[in-house]
């Protein structure tokens, strides 16, 4: 079987925002990128600059890139300089666009930003993106606090980019905001303006962190990888079985030894 | 080598054969029979169950079964059940009742539900609007159950590998609880 691509879950979704361009010219680029948005390596979210409280990449012209840094206090993870002289070069296209070179871009910065991004959060810091992602998160979500969806969502909640990734990771444990993040993959401010959104519809609930989660089920999962095992499974199965029993017997995580990920490996998806 | 399994079990004609289908590497194995029951308009109806199967690495399988979709037929679901890694529900918008439907599902996979994870996928939704998503959502939460509920046409088959998407979010999430 080919990879087959689930549109809506497989790419990482960032953002962009658009800065100095004329009305024309940004209508064009805004169609460009929704064109190229099949197919580029990351799905492309647009974002009014008065929303952006962190950008992925900007689209700027050559007086608006710095200004754009100097009127919002935001700094976009990458730039991309559209406009002024010269041939097209990483980081500056010219007009008239080329959609293969926009593309080409698009692939490259993209890349870049989520690179960035990962690293900001495994930092737990990192550059303004850091900086601006803490504040917000506290306004929010209170600190260190977790979140549980009460039920699932009505589909208008759900209509955005990666947002059935989010309710589904919401539907399946108790996380902080921060978590929510960390497993969705997704630009903060995505997942920010789903947490909010819910939060005021009243669809999840906030609470103190808690161990008590659903370790019963867990560990029946993890019970059921080793039960499924053929009677001819051989060596393999065997000592996968005494690894499992070993983890349990040492109180130590028990995983299902990378089940869940070579399934996705399988079927063309990319991990949580 | 292992095996390992997901179920797809639902209302009959809503298209447990054609998910298996959309994502098996093998021609999906199926114990269609000339339906006689004149309550459902399909001519063939699965009395046994569906079979498909992907390959992982080091030659382990994972098994995708379709079970009957008839109530007649739920001892097959709790023998299916045993080891299985999750559940995707198929409901068909164009029954009569297809919370009534949902619910039959529920009781009958409650242990599978309960100690792994589902997804509830509910078709013909374009021509069949009622019950919307939000009463099924609604539904769930009366019984107490939460897991992803959305639309799908299961003929598509990246939209079936959406529905295994879901259902490996969930067992992630859950195979992380275990480690706190």
């Amino acid at each position: 079987m080919n990879a087959l691509h689930p549109p809506e879950l497989e790419r990482p979704t960032l953002t962009y925002c658009l800065a100095g361009l004329q009305p024309r010219a940004e209508l064009l680029t805004k169609s460009y990128m929704r064109l190229l948005g099949h197919l580029t390596l990351h799905k492309w979210v647009y974002q009014p600059v008065e929303a952006a409280a962190q950008v992925g990449l900007l689209l700027a012209t050559p007086d608006a890139k710095n200004s754009f840094i100097a009127n919002t206090g935001v700094t976009p993870v990458a730039v991309l300089v559209l406009g002024g002289t010269g041939e097209n070069s990483h980081g500056h296209l010219s007009w008239p666009l080329s959609p293969g070179a926009l593309e080409k871009e698009l692939n490259l910065l993209g890349s870049l930003v989520e690179l960035k991004t990962a690293q900001a959060h495994a930092a737990g810091g990192g550059p303004s993106l850091a900086n601006t992602t803490k504040n917000r998160t506290i306004a929010v979500v209170a600190a260190g606090q977790q979140l549980h969806l009460k039920q699932w969502p009505p589909s208008r909640f759900l209509s955005g980019a990666g947002r059935l990734r989010l309710a589904t990771l919401l539907t399946a444990k108790h996380m902080t905001l921060e978590e929510l993040v960390g497993h969705a993959r997704l630009p903060q401010q995505l997942c920010e303006t789903f947490v909010k959104e819910l939060l005021q519809a009243g669809l999840l609930v906030q609470s103190a962190r808690s161990a008590a989660l659903t370790k019963p089920a867990i560990r029946a999962i993890s019970d059921r990888s080793d039960t499924s095992k053929t009677s001819d499974s051989g060596g393999t199965a065997s000592a996968e079985s005494q690894h499992a029993q070993w983890l349990r017997a040492t109180n130590l995580p028990i995983t299902p030894l990378s089940l869940l990920a070579r399934i996705r490996l399988r079927l063309g998806i990319g991990s949580s | 080598m292992s095996d390992h399994k997901i179920l797809f079990s639902g209302t009959t004609g809503a298209g447990k054969t054609t998910a298996i289908a959309a994502v098996s590497e093998v021609p999906p194995l199926s114990t269609d029979v000339r339906n006689t029951d004149t309550g459902l308009t399909k001519e063939m109806t699965t009395v046994g169950l569906d079979y498909g199967e992907l390959t992982l690495d080091r030659g382990d399988k994972l098994r995708l079964y379709g079970t009957p979709g008839q109530k007649r037929f739920d001892f097959m679901w709790k023998i299916l059940s045993k080891g299985a890694l999750g559940l995707v529900i198929l409901i068909d918008n164009r029954q009569p009742d297809p919370l009534a439907d949902l619910d039959m599902y529920l009781q009958g996979f409650a242990q599978l539900i309960e100690e792994t994870a589902c997804v509830i996928a509910v078709g013909r939704t374009e021509t069949h609007p009622k019950p919307d998503l939000e009463q099924f959502s609604d539904h769930l939460a009366s019984r107490g159950i939460l897991c992803p509920v959305i639309a799908a046409d299961v003929r598509d088959a990246p939209q079936v590998v959406q529905l295994l998407e879901l259902l490996l979010l969930q067992l992630e999430m859950k195979t992380e609880n275990e480690a706190l």
